[in-house]
């Protein structure tokens, strides 16, 4: 009963996240059933988060009616407005060729569904481990809290000094206080398993973004690397927010790529959106958006990529910003600072010399760790290599400058956080996997497109 | 060869998993949400729920500082060193491997009715 209540809470996530999606698309946008899925899965947390936070705000105590009523709604509402077309599901016409699946092709397949089916069994099995020390007492905790308050208790949140990280955004705790209501309990492996969806929608993603572009056994191979990252499947399973932010962020990039590459505003308007919906996940979506913001920056003074630049510039810039803008306000409202520019820097000079070696001593370390990684960086630092003697796509360094400057804040933040240099080595350590794992998505695809020549599709 | 590579090492991971999947994980799905939490909890959840179905309704619950890594030897170290009182198993975190910097000082406690078994977040 608890698994059906389980099942229905994720089909009234996908249902509303297909009307969101329906609602950008239109009638006659054509995309594949897989990929549908999968972005109506994203929305549809995004929605239901977004919807949990705004109602607790306003109108308390929380209850699932309210959820429905208001979800049931903008269904009709989407539904009215795409017409017949809400219904129609059909595939593009460069999906709709015939694929034979070579024994290679099902062999990779196979391997990719195990990893899946892997991750969901670890999430279900068992309740959230202090070791997941984040998972538990920061993302796992506020759920709990909004589903035992029936509300967001905003002064809790904000005064309990033992309240951990106040000033994360609250879309995914929302998500899964909302999972919660369908429960009508609260069961830790159930809530592990709806946020390991998350890896399985980024790998399928993932397949559809390579698809596009290259033969079916490049585009499992891919999946294939991705799906089989040690710390990537570690991580899966936990229920932290890294992976649902990797989605996001996946999504966003890829689909603004898409744009670059097709010229076509739907994805613009749906990567822009995914972005924003990252910013609500953890607070290095924003950092991303910023990266993101400055590699199109770049891209429009480096390069001539035929689109309307000052539009373009301006929906990367405004559409994610307003989707953020609430968590903005309530942040302000209740001056939930960020601790890591909550003090003078006197010696930023010192500061590099002392901190930066060690950081970046302890990220190569960790990076060349088969265990963690494969030969997963090594594989980068190579197609980097080859990128920059002999490029095959010269609009990766699309993908490239957003990893720079990714990279780039981790590091900062490092540099800057005013802590000792003992509690920023603990907490370098606490986050050497995790930081690299957002950027895995983004550096991969740049491999592909680096190497994968040979299996290029025409469009 | 870079992508064989991979392939050789992704293998021994996925066998690895196989036999994490019938070893441990598949067992686990046999047993119940509260032998599972003893599995991950151990002795601590029994505490809990002692703690739960010994006490008076409203009883008030301290979150104490955690001034340094328990001593795991002696037989009461939750008690001296984590809380006092009692506090909901599901509400909040269990075992406290953190040691300072999460819960900083008393400063909240919990109410929770045993009859209705409702809880209540309120400032001290």
């Amino acid at each position: 009963m608890l698994l059906f209540k389980f099942i229905l809470a994720v089909l009234s996530i996908v249902v509303t996240g297909y009307a969101v999606l329906k609602l950008f698309t239109g009638p006659k946008k054509e995309l594949p059933l897989g990929e549908i899925l999968c972005l109506s899965f994203g929305m549809g947390v995004g929605f239901v988060g977004l919807e949990a936070f705004l109602l607790a705000l306003f109108k308390q105590p929380l209850g699932l009616s309210y959820f429905l009523s208001f979800q049931f709604v903008f269904i009709i509402f989407a539904a009215l407005k795409a017409k017949k077309g809400f219904f129609c599901c059909c595939a593009a016409p460069w999906y709709k060729q015939r694929i034979s699946y070579s024994p290679l092709a099902v062999l990779l397949l196979a391997i990719i569904s195990w990893e899946i089916v892997y991750v969901f069994l670890k999430a279900s099995s068992l309740p959230f481990s202090a070791l997941n020390w984040d998972a538990w007492a920061s993302w796992g905790f506020k759920a709990k809290i909004f589903f035992q308050e029936r509300a967001f208790p905003v002064q809790f949140c904000v005064g309990f000094p033992g309240f951990a990280h106040p000033d994360y955004p609250v879309l995914m705790p929302f998500a899964e206080t909302y999972v919660y209501f369908f429960l009508g309990r609260i069961h830790e492996p159930l809530i592990k398993l709806f946020c390991s969806f998350f890896y399985a929608a980024t790998v399928i993603l993932f397949y559809y973004q390579l698809k596009r572009r290259f033969k079916v056994e490049f585009a499992l191979g891919g999946c294939l690397v991705l799906a089989t990252i040690p710390s990537l499947v570690n991580m899966a399973s936990t229920a932290y927010m890294d992976v649902p932010l990797v989605f996001y962020i996946t999504a966003g990039v890829l689909y603004i790529w898409r744009y670059l590459k097709e010229k076509d505003n739907f994805y613009l308007r749906l990567g822009t959106f995914f972005i924003g919906l990252g910013m609500w996940v953890k607070n290095e979506g924003f950092s991303f958006w910023a990266a993101l913001v400055l590699s199109c920056l770049f891209i429009c003074l480096l390069f001539k990529p035929g689109i309307n630049k000052k539009k373009f510039l301006s929906v990367i810039v405004f559409v994610p910003a307003l989707i953020y803008l609430p968590w903005v306000l309530f942040k302000a409202y209740f001056k939930l600072g960020v601790t890591y520019f909550q003090s003078p820097y006197w010696n930023l000079l010192d500061l590099v010399k002392q901190r930066l070696p060690m950081a970046v001593e302890i990220w190569i370390r960790y990076g060349l760790d088969i265990g963690r990684w494969n030969i997963f960086w090594i594989g980068f630092i190579i197609a980097l290599v080859w990128f920059l003697v002999r490029p095959r796509e010269k609009l990766a360094w699309f993908l490239l400058l957003i990893v720079i400057f990714q990279l780039a804040f981790y590091f900062i933040i490092y540099i800057i956080w005013p802590i000792s240099l003992a509690d920023l080595e603990l907490q370098i350590f606490n986050s050497v996997d995790r930081l690299p794992l957002q950027l895995v998505t983004l550096v991969l695809f740049f491999i592909c497109l680096q190497i994968g020549e040979k299996w290029k599709v025409s469009l | 060869m870079i992508f064989g590579i991979w392939c050789i090492l992704a293998f021994g991971s996925v066998m690895r998993q196989i036999q994490k999947t019938v070893t441990f994980l598949l067992p686990v799905y046999s047993l119940s949400l509260e032998e599972r939490h003893k599995l991950i909890d151990g002795d601590f959840y029994d505490f809990v729920k002692q703690c739960a179905t010994e006490v008076g309704p409203e009883e008030t619950v301290v979150f104490k500082a955690v001034p340094r890594e328990p001593d795991f030897r002696t037989p009461d170290w939750f008690l001296k060193e984590y809380f006092v009182g009692r506090l909901s198993y599901f509400l909040y975190p269990r075992k406290i491997l953190r040691g300072q910097g999460v819960i900083y000082k008393p400063g909240y406690i919990i109410i929770f009715d045993t009859d209705s078994k409702d809880l209540r977040l309120n400032y001290l």
